[in-house]
């Protein structure tokens, strides 16, 4: 099985700041788009994706939810094949905590949306 | 009647007086045991009522710091650092939790505090929308702050205070009383039976 290692101090900034890239370069969208879906992209082998994230400075709730929820809502990925993909390395436990409880409400909206579309569909008989 | 008395009490005497020596040292490492296992427990509760109390000083820190930051008029990055930072040293801080045997309560604590400040209206510039200070999101700050000093206290209340402490060491005796006396007995009882009836009609002649 393939591990890649992401340091996210080391590799991406110690000053992990805002949701989207308009908020600024080290947004969790940048480092979504920069790390994490070219990784996922290589589906074809089995893939561990280890996150080391002591070192930065701190960070914001909306960049967790942005950089690892934001991939339940920008790919097919569920929050099952998240949980056996990444793996989480830090002291502030915390900060997995956060990360589980975004990605799982945000495959919650996910599969509402599609139950809400799926009814529509009905609905109208398409 | 009498002389019997005195000459059964003569004929303990050379074992009494063989065993007061190893009662005298007994009774001294049990009395330096539980010296030393109270003065332990003291400084341990010290060192853990300083790490409580520094906790609640980084989160009434980190409550003023959020209302500052959420009521001010546009977004403050420096101020943002700081929350950041602060909610950073509550996790290094919160190693005490073990010590009030709280499993990962003070996680979820964190978590929860984390999520009310920085979750929405956080680290940007375009969307930063300033919150009157009696705004439900505000309350909610204040709210997960609440909980934070209430949980905190009852851990350290409980564990140094309350009835489960009590319960936990009694618990804690009787664990040990089970685990070493009883099968230091059995064993004294299955080897040396002799030795072990004359040792506790010597307890009881001493306790006499």
């Amino acid at each position: 099985m393939r591990t890649e290692v992401i340091d996210l101090a080391r590799d991406f900034s110690r000053y992990p700041a805002g949701r989207f890239k308009t908020d600024g370069q080290f947004s969790g969208e940048a480092f979504r788009q920069r790390f994490l879906e070219p990784a996922l992209a290589d589906r074809a082998k089995p893939l561990v994706i280890k996150i080391k994230l002591d070192g930065a400075l701190g960070y914001g709730s909306s960049f967790l939810d942005e950089a690892f929820a934001g991939l339940i809502r920008s790919t097919n990925l569920s929050a099952d094949d998240f949980f056996k993909t990444f793996d989480f390395e830090t002291n502030n436990k915390s900060l997995i905590l956060l990360i589980e409880k975004y990605v799982r409400e945000a495959e919650k909206v996910k599969a509402n949306k599609k139950n809400d579309r799926s009814a529509i569909r009905k609905r109208t008989g398409d | 009647m009498i002389d019997l008395l005195s000459e059964s009490a003569l004929a303990i005497e050379p074992i009494t007086r063989a065993f007061v020596p190893w009662l005298a040292l007994l009774i001294v490492t049990i009395g330096w045991i539980v010296s030393h296992t109270s003065a332990d427990t003291r400084e341990r509760r010290k060192e853990i009522r300083a790490a409580v109390d520094q906790f609640r000083d980084v989160i009434s820190k980190l409550k003023e710091r959020s209302v500052l930051y959420h009521t001010s008029s546009e977004h403050d990055p420096l101020l943002a650092m700081e929350i950041k930072s602060d909610l950073m040293r509550l996790s290094l801080i919160r190693n005490f939790q073990r010590h009030l045997y709280a499993g990962d309560t003070f996680d979820h604590i964190i978590a929860e505090l984390h999520d009310a400040i920085t979750f929405e209206n956080f680290d940007s510039a375009d969307e930063f929308d300033s919150k009157s200070p009696d705004s439900s999101f505000i309350q909610k700050i204040d709210a997960a702050v609440e909980v934070s000093y209430r949980t905190v206290e009852q851990y350290f209340y409980e564990r140094y205070y309350g009835k489960k402490a009590l319960l936990r060491v009694k618990e804690h005796f009787r664990h040990i009383l089970l685990k070493y006396t009883k099968p230091a007995l059995q064993f004294a009882a299955d080897k040396y039976p002799l030795a072990v009836i004359v040792l506790v009609f010597v307890l009881a002649v001493l306790a006499w």
